[in-house]
């Protein structure tokens, strides 16, 4: 199995004796053949759809299998001439969960029609293209950024900007950027994006390189405490800024998810460039303390939390939709009614967007949503992984970065639905409709993809040295 | 860094197995829970995902399953609603259902267990879930000839009533009304509004369409209850002689005082019996007598009696459970009077007057009463017929032919002759129940024919409330009510 086994290059290659090129096997193949089994699924799950909601086959499915092989081909095309040691999983996952969360968008459309929360031609269409113009994104990552650590050079750039957006809704007017109590859109005409989709790749890279250049400081200089090690109060400034910064989006914009994913993914990351545990404990505090008082002031933060803790003590109103998110899991069960054959359109609004996994729990069952977390899972630990063969500090740092972002995304979000934890307004990534989301999303697989590449690609071979000793020089 | 990267990926993983547990606990754990809530609306849907099964009437279904384009896929619809809403019952969103619609619910939503072979095959076909089909005993005849009658003793006023025509030898139902009646559609319709509103309309109703007369509500019986007055004289006999239909009776014809009491019984306005013998004061349903025969039996033979023929019995399941009939336990001396005649606190289902009836037309033996006369699968091929069941056995075939040949001589020369008809021999009882004071008397009217080969047995309660309703009696209301059934259960056969 492919997606379990790592290339064998996975230990650096032994040095080539005769100074030729060095023998890496580049898996190409394995991700042409991964990128059919994934078109094909969604092809599958499309005719399922219609075969169950209609009766027919749908008519374009030739047509449609045949323009996204084109799409795909296109993107192999890339990775195998702009990154031709990426890893080969990475990719395919990700086309199999945006194909089948086209196919769900589709699924609900009819309801979302009749009911005016979807354009009239339907939200399918729409995502088709954005599915379309994020693949020609993640080709254009891979063709731009020929090498990760460019992105380095702009990190205070990538702070301003990151911050500008993930803050600019906060500081719109509501009736712009506020869509079903979180204040997190930017909607102007007939277009709304979610800015801190954007932001939050911006962020991850300057955290990246801003604690890539800290990382002794708060890492060593530290005192010993009751066997902790604490930082020392001038150090404390990064956390500190970024804490008040998250409080300020769960302020402002009311969005738990954005403020929990942000502040989380740079308490990991600030763990992993120092190794210190103390930073972790720290964080977990400060977040905790803060959101309990956010909670306690903020009537939306609090609702939400209400909902949570008694998600059938108001099922008409506050509640419905957490409720309803529960009886379209529980009507899944373990296999599911099959595609295009259950309710999830019970819960109203947003059922394409933050409650989309409903569709799957209650259609494919505990089986196909256990299939599906396990997809976002490869997607994560690749993404580690990965991580830890890249040779540059900056590449591991930002490699991980991504992939605990995308995690705590699934998590907060999968869980949320779930009612693991209260309910907040992130998208599922690549399941759910939205453009800036999508396309967000395939910027975050195409940078690691990239670093991927780095990670396996055989250093350059070695300049001899020189037959002298080393010499101890005495002043 | 890699050693802190392995620990982020370990947590990174410790949350993919959280969403695990999590969805192995919402939807498989706590499943069956969450969908049991009121507001889930799945349950909703899927009870009306798929067809019901029909409810059949003479071959002809009553109740059927339309398709219809809304998020609720069938309706319930009901073919000449308002004459087998008794039976039928109704199927409703927000109200339930009842009567056959909730007795036979799995059989009709095709989750009877006798039908999961078939639901299987369906299944692996591809077909969508089917109900089974419930055939009822009623005649349609019948039923039509009893709705009317009682849409028809008001002159042009809605009454009160109820009429149960069973066959004496099986205790098939025959006719089941209840007036005034209702329309189930108005109640199954899927619109919200519509369905609130009729049922708003039923409960303010000063009549109550919703209440089930036949089987679910007791009246006082009147004369009707000397059928077993009679049999516990025959029983028993009176002060150590034994009695039948041509025993002369020790009692005065005019007023009948009641021992410790200044209370006296009397005959219908204030007439005198012409005679002391057994079936002349049946036949002319003489009060004085009756009301002796009460006296010298006692309140707790008159009891058993009545017990024998299912009073104080909890009521048949038809499959609907009838309500109780009861006669008081521990009469002194003027309520047995009183109780001999019908009065006191007798009280009985229109169900349990068809059923005295059929047991003296079935030489003594009460068959138990039933509705379902079979059951169909999916493909409509009969799955079980109802047979025929003994419930009460209370006199002996000798006693039923005196009983008979006593109700016999009622409609030839007697209260019930407005039951006559021509070539067929019928056999009756009348009963006007008095009520309380201001209220109007309630008529009765117990009958079977033919009487040497009995098809037919039933009972009509009429409850005529207006006030200006004139004279009522249970020969003139009820009887004629009871003529029309019975002809139409012959003219049927």
């Amino acid at each position: 199995m492919p997606m379990t086994t790592l290339p064998p290059a996975a230990v650096p290659p032994p040095v080539a004796v005769t100074g030729g090129e060095p023998e890496v096997p580049k898996r190409r193949n394995v991700e042409a053949l991964l990128l059919l089994l994934a078109l094909a699924i969604g092809l599958f799950a499309y005719a399922n759809v219609d075969q169950a909601m209609t009766g027919k086959y749908p008519s374009n499915l030739a047509a449609l299998g045949f323009e996204f092989g084109i799409v795909l081909l296109a993107a192999h095309l890339a990775v195998r001439r702009f990154a031709p040691y990426a890893d080969p999983v990475i990719l395919p996952v990700a086309v199999m969960i945006n194909g089948l969360g086209l196919v769900l968008i589709h699924r609900l459309d009819p309801y979302n029609i009749a009911n005016k929360l979807a354009p009239h031609g339907g939200a399918a269409p729409t995502q088709a293209l954005y599915t379309i113009i994020g693949l020609a994104v993640f080709i254009a990552v891979l063709i731009v950024i020929r090498d990760h650590r460019i992105l380095q050079r702009y990190t205070y750039i990538s702070a301003l900007v990151g911050l500008f957006l993930v803050g600019l809704p906060a500081v719109l007017p509501a009736r712009i950027s506020e869509v079903n109590g979180a204040r997190s859109w930017i909607r102007f005409g007939g277009l709304s994006i979610q800015p801190a989709e954007f932001g939050k790749l911006l962020l991850v890279s300057f955290f990246a390189s801003f604690l890539h250049a800290k990382r002794d400081a708060l890492a060593l200089a530290s005192r010993r405490v009751l066997g902790i090690y604490l930082p020392r109060g001038r150090d404390l400034g990064p956390i500190l800024v970024c804490w008040a910064f998250a409080m300020l989006i769960l302020i402002q914009e009311t969005d738990l998810g954005v403020s929990l994913m942000f502040f989380g993914a740079f308490v990991i990351m600030l763990y992993m460039a120092t190794e210190r545990t103390s930073w972790l404990l720290f964080g977990v505090l400060l977040f905790a303390g803060g959101a309990t008082i956010v909670a306690k002031i903020s009537p939306h933060v609090m609702a939400r939390v209400d909902a949570w803790l008694h998600p059938f003590s108001d099922v008409h109103n506050s509640t419905r939709q957490i409720a309803q998110s529960m009886y379209s899991f529980a009507n899944g069960g373990l296999f599911g009614t099959g595609l295009g054959q259950g309710y999830p359109t019970q819960v109203g609004f947003a059922n394409n967007a933050d409650f989309i996994l409903n569709t799957v729990g209650e259609e494919l069952g505990l089986v196909g949503l256990t299939a599906l977390l396990i997809a976002y899972a490869v997607i994560v630990v690749r993404g580690l992984k990965v991580s830890m063969l890249v040779r540059d500090p900056y590449g591991k740092l930002l490699g991980a970065g991504l992939a605990v972002t995308f995690c705590l995304q699934v998590f907060i979000t999968a869980g949320g639905v779930m009612r693991l934890i209260p309910m907040t307004g992130l998208p599922m990534p690549f399941l759910a409709y939205g453009g800036s989301a999508l396309m967000a999303n395939w910027i975050l697989v195409a940078l690691l993809v990239r670093i991927s590449d780095a990670a396996r690609r055989p250093l350059p071979p070695a300049i001899p040295l020189s037959d002298e000793m080393t010499q101890v020089v005495k002043a | 860094m890699n050693r802190p990267i392995k620990k982020v990926a370990v947590f990174c993983l410790a949350l993919f197995a959280a969403l695990f547990v999590n969805a192995n606990y919402i939807q498989v754990v706590s499943a069956s829970s969450y969908s049991q809530h009121s507001d889930n609306a799945r349950n909703l849907i899927y009870a009306y995902k798929y067809p019901r099964g029909s409810i059949i009437v003479d071959g002809k279904p009553v109740a059927t399953s339309t398709a219809t384009t809304g998020t609720l896929k069938y309706l319930r619809q009901y073919a000449n609603g308002p004459l087998y809403a008794q039976a039928t019952g109704y199927f409703s969103i927000n109200y339930g259902s009842t009567s056959i619609e909730k007795y036979e619910n799995d059989l009709l939503q095709g989750t009877d267990s006798r039908l999961s072979a078939q639901q299987f095959l369906n299944q692996i076909q591809d077909k969508p879930r089917s109900g089974g089909s419930v055939v009822l005993t009623l005649n349609s005849a019948a039923q039509q000839a009893a709705y009317n009658g009682l849409a028809r003793v008001g002159n042009g006023k809605e009454v009160e009533g109820a009429v149960v025509a069973l066959d004496p030898k099986t205790g098939a139902i025959l006719a089941l009304v209840s007036a005034p009646s209702y329309d189930p559609n108005a109640l199954a319709t899927h619109s919200n509004a519509d369905e609130t509103k009729a049922a708003n309309a039923m409960t303010a109703d000063p009549l109550q369409p919703n209440l089930d007369r036949a089987l679910a509500q007791t009246y006082p019986p009147g004369s009707t209850f000397k059928i077993i007055t009679t049999a516990a004289a025959m029983q028993n006999g009176i002060n150590g002689n034994a009695v039948n239909e041509n025993t002369s009776i020790d009692a005065p014809v005019d007023v009948l005082n009641l021992p410790g009491s200044t209370s006296t019984i009397q005959n219908d306005a204030g007439e005198t019996c012409g005679s002391t013998v057994l079936i002349d004061a049946f036949t002319q349903s003489c009060n004085t007598i009756y009301g002796k025969i009460g006296l010298d039996l006692g309140g707790a033979k008159l009891q058993s009696e009545a017990q024998k023929w299912g009073f104080d019995q909890a009521g048949p399941s038809v499959p609907m459970a009838a309500a109780t009939s009861v006669i008081p336990t521990g009469l002194s001396q003027p309520q047995a009077a009183q109780s001999a005649i019908g009065q006191f606190n007798d009280r009985m289902t229109p169900l349990q007057g068809a059923m005295i009836a059929a047991g003296v037309a079935n030489g003594g033996v009460i068959m138990q009463p039933y509705l379902v006369k079979q059951e169909l699968d999916t493909k409509g091929n009969v799955m079980s017929t109802t047979g025929p069941n003994q419930l009460y056995n209370p006199i002996t075939s000798d006693q039923a032919n005196q009983l008979k040949d006593m109700m016999v001589s009622v409609v030839q020369n007697g209260t019930g002759t407005a039951a006559q008809i021509s070539g067929v021999q019928v056999a009756g009882k009348t009963g006007t129940a008095q009520r309380g004071a201001g209220q109007n008397a309630l008529a009765w009217f117990l009958a079977f024919a033919p009487a040497n080969d009995p098809k037919v047995a039933v009972a009509v309660l009429v409850q005529d409330n207006n006030p200006n309703a004139g004279d009522i009696y249970g020969g003139t209301l009820a009887a004629p009510i009871a003529k029309d059934v019975i002809q139409a259960v012959l003219g049927s056969q």
